[in-house]
């Protein structure tokens, strides 16, 4: 024990001891290995034989994938216990509790003693799993570690292989061109249950029939006609039905409508709801990141961002294509418009590259750039495509077919962009930002600043004089400089501070000025982009008009990237370490590139919109429909709705996926069509629960979608539908948002999206949640509480937290608490009088106006107790509108 | 744990965590399913490392407190007062208080700490931090996350993560007056970890410690109509779980109204301030003006500590002494020794120093050369941090900032390392430590991070 294994056995030995638990077990294993292993020493094995070679490759390495990659290989990603089984190097390696294999001692081997199953507390494969070798296989283990474990396999090689597979991320099932499936037969046999395959309603229910059947797996039965009414009612418009629209839909029932006439009566009157645009647009805006602020280290408040949200929740409630949706928010500046109202709406649209989070803080202007330009790009390669390409800013993606060079070439894209946010510049933000006046005339609403003509002369002659302090001040600092040229120049600190203060006031009330015409009128703003000027004589126009101020004053900053270029190559994305210029262009992922070539005289905006969209590109209309899908079922047939790539899922079902996307992409992506395809679907309306054991125990997640998956209701959807059943939710929507009428320069008032204490977030402006101000990390306490997403990052499906400040908040606070008591009273005066019986009615008027159906006998029974033990029956009434907002179900659709 | 063993192999890692809410971390999780898979025990029993510490309580001072004026004692720098700095046109400035030797192990401590040199002793005083910016958010940011680049999960969040908490009556992340800005939220947030590894809030920067409180903690009903309306919203839940017992969120539902309940009750006692006594509340400097509020929050976090919480975190704003150095900093000490002292000295007697680790840091330090008359500039060279109690050694130095405190020069350490080393005391490799997210599995150091032993005795 002389060797360099000495060493790396003590090692682990330290590790071992160090260990709070350390099986002793493991222990004697270790000191067997440490003192009477031969293996270990380090001298060169004779080459293995053939005919022992031959021996591993039929009899272990073809039990080894079988049984053991699936948790032990490069292949599977996984190495449980730190243990590798996929190459030689690993095996001896071994895990975290040692070598796997010791070469000619059987007893000694990890592997051996676990694939024997006679220590308990080592088992493989695993007890659960059921599996485990035969008896002939365990001999011929014992026969291949006695012989020294002869394997040809050697870590480099795998390495090697796992480049090639890199090389070849390209072949990834997501990249290959949408297929046209044929639709399953609907001729041949039913389930093993007996489930007929009449069962189907549309193509969407034979393909996931035919896979069920496959399978041995039957449907789920159909929901209750409430829960699916309710199930409608939300997953289209974000509300409950009214008690008269449950009473209407189970009317029909009753009258013999068939159960899918009266789902497609509701499905049509919901989709040409205009709250079917508010809803829809709200899973959008997680899409887009939406926020209302800066978010990071300062944020400043987006005065415009809320015209993007309505362009959005127009959008869908006109049901614009959906290419040409994306274009729009890609290059609507770009695209010809039929006027000038058109026009301005398209450069609305543009403010999705615009609304994302940053750090106007930040002090290098280049950094800014680069750091805003990569925010654009992650936003759109992963809403669109459902590709993390931003991975690709500082080395070549490890995953996808995307090399550095290509994300470079993209980056001269939007590095030839302007994006013009809106936000007034000064010290706390260095990098301020205009916004984008649009058109007069243009017709899109008008948000009103409430000052007074006085008040905007006041304000314009404070801002002169502002500037021409500063400027008086930069002369001052000029002839002190020269006075004191050799000795320590320095300005005076106090001076100089009183500077930066007078600049940040300036800047904000420049800023705040900018919002009117030169007459007084307020303009137009929004936010978005536009391409940088091309011509180097524009270019000097620009600079030219850059005074002395450029320093101080944030509107006349110099740019860091001001016309139209390619972008440099960055070396590990550090801008200090900028390379030769990549060519701007689209990354070349479907042999395409060619066809959407970028004019020297453009950014390409245009051109990767076109790319997108196109029929050639497979992920845009997977994306899109799998998305559309994932709302409206639960879980996208793509578990990672924002990830198609090597990282990402694989589908449930390819052939309805392409199906779907086949149809949409060829049919003029039309989306309340896809919608309607899915939610008139037998599949839609199955019930959640999980009562088929057989079903429950094959596929436990539902992947086959054998049963409905019910869903908590997003933050807004609870806000608005607890002011709906309390009667008091205005549907008409807003101009604007109480953040954006303020006009803040250079703070987000936390009061405005946070009251905390009285509640009055729920009740205050009783709009619809969508209209609330969403500063980010300052959103509003109900919202925050539950999940909305903080708009940092492209969110295709919402994360459900249950933490106890929910409930808290059900509980104790005062605008929940309100609410209560309005549903209290309205449920008392719509049954008027006195009497046992009124107790009956009530109770079910309240659990048809909050849970969307009659209670049980029981639960009547539990709320007659809880009724006759409050003090009184006003009490008792807000109690039991108060808990049933708060019972899980409330919140939870079945 | 209400799980049952054989819907185990149902869950991911990830809902195990999300929906069973208190009491539960990685750490327990690995031991957990070692129950079921021997392989798994070895996993956990060969990445555990021997605890030391099992909460953390950090006093962050937010700014970047000077280390040439505190905890870094440079006589050179005296030498060369008043003579050209290292920068073009810039002077160096000695420090306007004076350094003494404290206690057995000599440590230096600046004279802005009377009372906290008095236990110099117990601390590890490190000389040599590194962090990457010089700018505020970026630098605490990267304090908090690793990162300050992407969002990423908080310190406190890995911690809890790892560890799972002590008591299911209350969070087991709790940072007090965080301040907005500097990243916000971020300083305390989950990131792609489950939610349930969010620091809770209590309060915010520069409020009085009276103001730092819970959103809708108070019942705003009797407690016996709350019981009633409970009992019914429970039964209402258990039923809807008896029709559906695979489903795995209304089991953390029902869970989240227990702990809401009994947070209600047990979060107003952590809270109450007026059961300790005089003696203790002077200990901490709640009975002087200018420490009340900082001691304030120093006592909340032994009562955390005691009730269970696991990682807490103050911050003291306003350490960025560009200008009026002298008096800012004197004014900034005063309000924290005291309450230091009492906090270290209170954990000490009541036997809880050995299992808490208090960290006291800024995101960085400033410059030896003045900025200004009175004043001293960002400096992400070098600055100064310590620490004290959870195994962490007692009485020692560690690394140096060369003769003035420009750039450490011995055994610099980024921000990473005493991330791992962190992670280390509390008994968590923070190579082991991981989440899978997006495809990939995320740790606090990323792939960097090394344990520095020598801040581990033994």
């Amino acid at each position: 024990m002389q060797t360099i294994g000495w060493d790396t056995k003590v090692h682990d030995l330290t590790t071992l001891f160090r260990a709070r638990i350390a099986p002793p077990f493991l222990t004697l294993v270790f000191l067997t290995l440490v003192f009477t292993s031969p293996a270990l020493c380090q001298e060169t094995p004779a080459p293995p034989k053939a005919k022992d070679l031959q021996f591993f490759e039929s009899k272990i390495r073809p039990v080894l994938v079988e049984k053991c990659f699936g948790c032990h290989s490069l292949e599977s990603g996984l190495a449980e216990g730190g243990l590798r089984l996929d190459s030689r190097d690993a095996i001896l390696r071994g895990g975290s509790a040692g070598p796997a294999v010791i070469p000619g001692d059987i007893r000694g081997s990890l592997l051996y003693r676990a694939i024997e199953h006679k220590d308990s507390n080592l088992v493989m494969p695993p007890a659960d799993s059921g599996e485990r070798l035969s008896p002939e296989e365990l001999k011929d283990f014992s026969r291949w570690i006695r012989i020294g474990a002869p394997d040809p396999r050697r870590d480099a090689d795998h390495l090697r292989a796992r480049e090639e597979k890199e090389n070849s991320s390209i072949s990834w099932w997501a990249y290959q061109p949408i297929s046209n499936p044929a639709v399953p037969s609907t001729t041949d046999g039913a389930t093993k249950d007996g489930v007929a395959n009449d069962w189907a309603w549309n193509d969407i229910d034979r393909f996931i029939f035919a896979k069920l059947r496959d399978e041995d797996l039957s449907p789920a039965n159909d929901a209750s006609p409430e829960a699916l009414l309710r199930r409608l009612y939300f997953d289209l418009v974000g509300l409950p039905p009214s008690p008269d629209e449950l009473a209407a839909f189970m009317a029909s029932l009753q009258q013999g409508s068939s159960r899918r006439e009266a789902i497609l009566q509701v499905v049509d009157q919901l989709l040409a709801s205009p709250q079917f645009g508010v809803h829809f647009g709200r899973h959008w805006l997680d899409v887009a990141r939406y926020g209302e602020s800066t978010g990071r280290e300062v944020n400043l408040p987006y005065n415009e961002a809320w015209r993007y949200r309505d362009w959005v929740i127009d959008a869908f409630a006109t049901n614009m294509p959906y290419d040409r949706f994306l274009m729009e928010q890609i290059a609507g500046d770009l695209i010809p418009s039929e006027d000038e109202r058109d026009r301005s709406r398209q450069i609305v649209a543009t403010g999705f590259l615009a609304i994302g989070s940053r750090n106007v803080n930040e002090g290098n202007p280049k950094q800014f750039a680069v750091d805003q330009a990569d925010e654009q790009i992650d936003s759109v390669f992963q809403a669109t495509m459902g590709m993390t390409m931003a991975c690709a800013r500082c080395h070549d993606h490890k995953f996808e077919p995307i090399s550095q060079r290509q994300y470079t070439a993209v980056a001269g894209i939007f590095l030839s962009t302007e994006t013009l946010f809106g936000v007034s510049g000064g010290n706390n933000a260095r990098n301020g930002s205009d916004s984008i006046e649009l058109d007069s005339h243009c017709g899109l609403p008008v948000l009103e600043l409430n000052w007074s003509p006085e008040e905007i002369s006041k304000k314009r002659i404070e801002l002169k004089e502002m500037r021409d302090q500063i400027l008086a001040a930069l002369e001052e600092q000029e002839s002190i400089k020269k006075k004191k040229a050799k000795a320590n120049g320095n300005f005076d600190r106090a001076k100089q501070q009183e500077l930066r203060k007078l600049s940040n006031k300036a800047n904000e009330l420049e800023f705040q000025l900018s919002a009117l015409s030169e007459d007084g009128i307020p303009r137009i703003l929004a936010m978005g982009v536009a391409d940088r000027p091309a011509s180097p004589a524009n270019l000097e126009a620009k600079q030219a008009k850059q005074g002395k101020l450029a320093k101080y004053m944030s509107s006349q900053r110099r740019m860091a990237f001001p016309k139209i270029d390619d972008s440099p190559f960055f070396a590990r994305g550090e801008i200090g370490m900028p390379g030769e210029r990549v060519p701007r262009g689209i990354p070349n992922l479907f042999g395409d590139a060619d066809r959407h070539a970028i004019p020297r005289e453009a950014s390409g905006r245009l051109q990767l919109a076109q790319w997108i969209t196109s029929q050639n590109n497979p992920l845009t209309s997977r994306v899109a429909v799998n998305r559309i899908w994932a709302w409206l079922i639960g879980r996208g047939l793509v578990d990672s709705v924002d990830n198609f790539g090597n990282t990402g899922g694989r589908p449930s079902h390819p052939e309805l996926l392409d199906s779907l996307a086949h149809r949409f992409m060829h049919q003029g992506w039309d989306m309340k069509e896809l919608i309607r395809e899915i939610v008139t679907s037998r599949t839609y309306q199955l019930s959640s629960i999980a009562e088929n054991e057989e079903a429950q125990r094959k596929d436990p997640e539902n992947r086959l979608c054998w049963r409905g998956k019910g869903r908590r209701l997003q933050a807004e959807e609870i806000r608005d539908a607890m002011l709906m059943v309390a009667g008091r939710l205005d549907l008409s929507s807003r101009t604007g948002t109480t953040m954006a009428k303020h006009r803040y320069g250079n703070k987000v008032d936390p009061g405005l999206g946070r009251k905390r204490s009285k509640g009055e977030v729920v009740s205050d402006d009783v709009c619809r949640s969508i209209y609330l101000p969403l500063p980010r990390n300052a959103s509003p306490e109900i919202l925050d509480l539950f999940d909305l997403p903080d708009g940092t990052v492209v969110q295709g499906l919402r994360e459900v937290t249950n933490v106890p400040s929910q409930a808290l908040f059900l509980l104790n606070n005062q605008g929940v608490a309100g609410l209560a008591g309005a549903i209290a009273k309205r449920i008392t005066s719509q049954i008027p009088g006195r009497g046992g019986d009124r107790f009956e009615a009530r109770l079910d008027a309240l659990y048809r106006l909050i849970l969307s159906r009659s209670p049980s006998r029981e639960e009547a029974l539990l709320a007659n107790d809880l009724f006759q033990q409050s003090e009184n029956s006003e009490n008792g009434w807000v109690s039991l509108a108060r808990g049933l907002m708060a019972t899980a179900e409330f919140r939870y659709l079945d | 744990m209400t799980l049952c063993r054989n819907r185990l192999e149902l869950l991911s890692r990830r809902s195990v965590l999300r929906n069973t809410a208190c009491g539960f971390g990685w750490m327990a999780l690995s031991a957990m399913l070692a129950k079921d898979s021997p392989a798994q025990r070895i996993e956990s029993a060969g990445t555990q490392l021997p605890a030391r510490a099992k909460h953390v309580i950090f006093l962050c001072m937010k700014g970047g407190p000077s280390h040439v004026d505190t905890f870094d004692f440079k006589p050179e720098l005296e030498k060369v007062d008043g003579k050209e700095g290292p920068r073009p046109g810039s002077k160096w400035m000695k420090s306007p208080w004076t350094f003494k030797q404290h206690g057995e192990s000599g440590l230096w401590i600046s004279e802005l700490f009377p009372e906290l040199s008095r236990v110099a002793d117990s601390l590890t005083i490190v000389n040599s931090m590194q962090t990457d910016v010089p700018a505020h958010a970026q630098a605490t940011v990267r304090l908090h996350t690793g990162n300050s680049q992407f969002v990423r999960p908080s310190l406190g969040s890995w911690v809890l993560y790892g560890l799972g908490s002590e008591n299911e009556s209350l969070p087991g992340f709790i940072s007090i007056a965080p301040g907005g800005g500097a990243g916000g939220a971020q300083n305390y947030g989950n990131a792609f970890l489950p939610a349930y590894y969010q620091g809770m809030r209590l309060g915010n920067e520069g409020r009085d410690i009276d103001q730092t409180q819970v959103a809708n903690l108070a019942p705003i009903v009797g407690s016996e109509r709350q019981r009633r309306e409970l009992a019914f919203i429970q039964k209402m839940n258990r039923s809807k779980f008896d029709d559906d017992p695979q489903d795995q969120e209304l089991e953390g539902v029902i869970h989240s109204y227990e702990l809401a309940f009994k947070m209600q009750s047990e979060l107003p006692k952590v809270m109450d301030l007026q059961s300790e006594s005089a003696d203790t509340l002077a200990l901490y400097g709640i009975d002087r003006k200018e420490s009340k509020n900082f001691g304030g929050k120093c006592l909340l976090a032994r009562r955390m500590v005691e009730a269970g919480v696991r990682f807490i975190e103050i911050t003291h704003g306003a350490w960025d002494h560009h200008a009026n150095l002298h008096q800012s900093l004197t004014r900034n000490c005063a309000a924290i020794d005291r309450p230091i002292y009492g906090l270290l000295s209170d954990l000490q007697q009541r036997g809880l120093l050995e299992e808490t680790l208090v960290v006291w840091t800024g995101e960085f330090g400033r410059t030896p050369y003045a900025q200004g008359r009175d004043g001293r500039d960002h400096n992400h060279k070098a600055f100064s941090l310590w620490m004290a109690g959870g195994g962490i050694a007692t009485g020692k130095r560690y690394g140096s900032s060369g003769d003035f405190g420009v750039e450490a020069t011995e055994n610099p350490v980024p921000i990473v390392d005493f991330h791992a080393t962190l992670l280390a005391l509390l008994g968590l490799d923070h190579e082991q430590l991981t989440f899978r997210y997006a495809g990939r599995d995320f740790r606090l150091t990323d792939t960097r991070g090394r344990v520095i032993q020598d801040w581990i005795p033994g």
